[in-house]
């Protein structure tokens, strides 16, 4: 959800990257629900029973819907704050620790080996998940909110910014207008599934 | 945009009675009064904070696993339907009020008092005001003892999408 640029930037490991051009969005690629199935078998092989779930979420993970080329993914670990217990053995593959949010749900984030991903690791129970499933689903199934929100984006990408997070918190009202709808439309509760 | 909060906000519940607890390892600080949106995944009764300008999902306010909540009292009044969820651990209440429109919100408010697991005792009176304060919880109900092979023990977390 909404965070200052200042909250954002402390987040960052070694600091903030600049923009060094306009932020890209492009139309929906087919490839990319291969290209996490790729991180998915990877992640999964160098944690084994370390990971709880692995989901793709974001844009990416929404048929139809621009996105700016980035596997958005969510990793579920035991305790997403023992860094100890996956860091170590994903940076030996090649992923790098770029976030640390101790006090955002234990949110840590890494960039992936080779395709530009972003590797977001969560602890069990995180509210966080379940709200980034809801959007993406809400999306999957309503074409006229999907159309809505790749216009906005390709809009907003066309500003100057300095930094990812400006161009996240400019997309905020149209995403706090479909996550409202979204909510507001959850079925029965009485029919759940699991991941 | 404000017509999507107004309609946003009136399906969302509200917590009327503040709660305080420790259970599952979670703590519960009080929230009285909130707008707040109800997401019932597999493994727990999640709240978030409706956004008071934007009427959208905003802060997370609370999450309780599904296992230490048992339905304590259903009042399906004429306008309102408030549901009294009587928590594991806890001498509170919390209390949600379902608005009455749209009537998606009533019926979630219904679907929310079938929770698994429990067995409560139900009214259909007429709802009395809304007490604001925390509520005493009556004697222990067999119901809310832990089942056996508690889901949420077992990993993952999902709601049941669109």
């Amino acid at each position: 959800m909404s965070r200052s640029l200042e909250e954002w930037a402390g987040a960052y490991v070694g600091g903030p990257p600049l923009l060094t051009g306009p932020v890209r969005v492009v139309d929906y690629d087919p490839q990319w629900p291969l290209l996490f199935g790729r991180e998915e078998q990877r992640i999964r092989a160098v944690l084994g029973d370390t990971v709880i779930s692995v989901a793709h979420v974001g844009s990416t993970s929404v048929p139809g819907l621009a996105a700016k080329p980035v596997i958005d993914i969510d990793l579920i670990v035991p305790s997403s704050a023992d860094e100890d217990s996956y860091a170590p053995q994903l940076a030996a593959s090649g992923y790098r620790l770029v976030i640390r949010e101790p006090d955002w749900h234990e949110h840590r984030c890494l960039k992936g080996p080779d395709t530009d991903i972003n590797l977001h690791v969560f602890s069990p129970g995180s509210p966080e998940v379940v709200r980034h499933q809801i959007f993406r689903d809400w999306l999957r199934a309503h074409p006229e909110d999907r159309e809505l929100y790749g216009r906005m984006k390709k809009d907003v990408a066309t500003r100057g910014w300095r930094f990812i997070q400006e161009y996240n918190n400019a997309k905020e009202p149209v995403i706090h207008e479909i996550y409202a709808r979204a909510f507001a439309a959850l079925g029965s509760p009485s029919s759940p599934r699991h991941p | 945009m404000a017509a999507t909060a107004r309609r946003s906000l009136a399906v969302s519940a509200n917590i009327g009675a503040a709660f305080a607890a420790a259970t599952g390892g979670t703590a519960f600080v009080g929230y009285a009064n909130r707008e707040a949106y109800v997401v019932l995944t597999d493994r727990q009764l999640i709240l978030f904070e409706a956004n008071p300008s934007t009427g959208s999902p905003g802060k997370h306010l609370t999450s309780i696993p599904r296992s230490a909540v048992a339905v304590h009292t259903i009042k399906d009044g004429r306008f309102l339907v408030k549901v009294q969820l009587a928590i594991r651990g806890s001498n509170e209440i919390l209390q949600l009020t379902f608005a009455p429109l749209p009537p998606s919100a009533r019926v979630r408010g219904r679907a929310l008092a079938a929770l698994e697991g429990s067995t409560p005792p139900r009214t259909t009176q007429p709802a009395p005001p809304p007490r604001l304060a925390p509520q005493s919880r009556p004697a222990p109900q067999p119901w809310l003892a832990q089942r056996p092979g508690d889901p949420y023990q077992r990993p993952g977390d999902y709601y049941r999408g669109p």
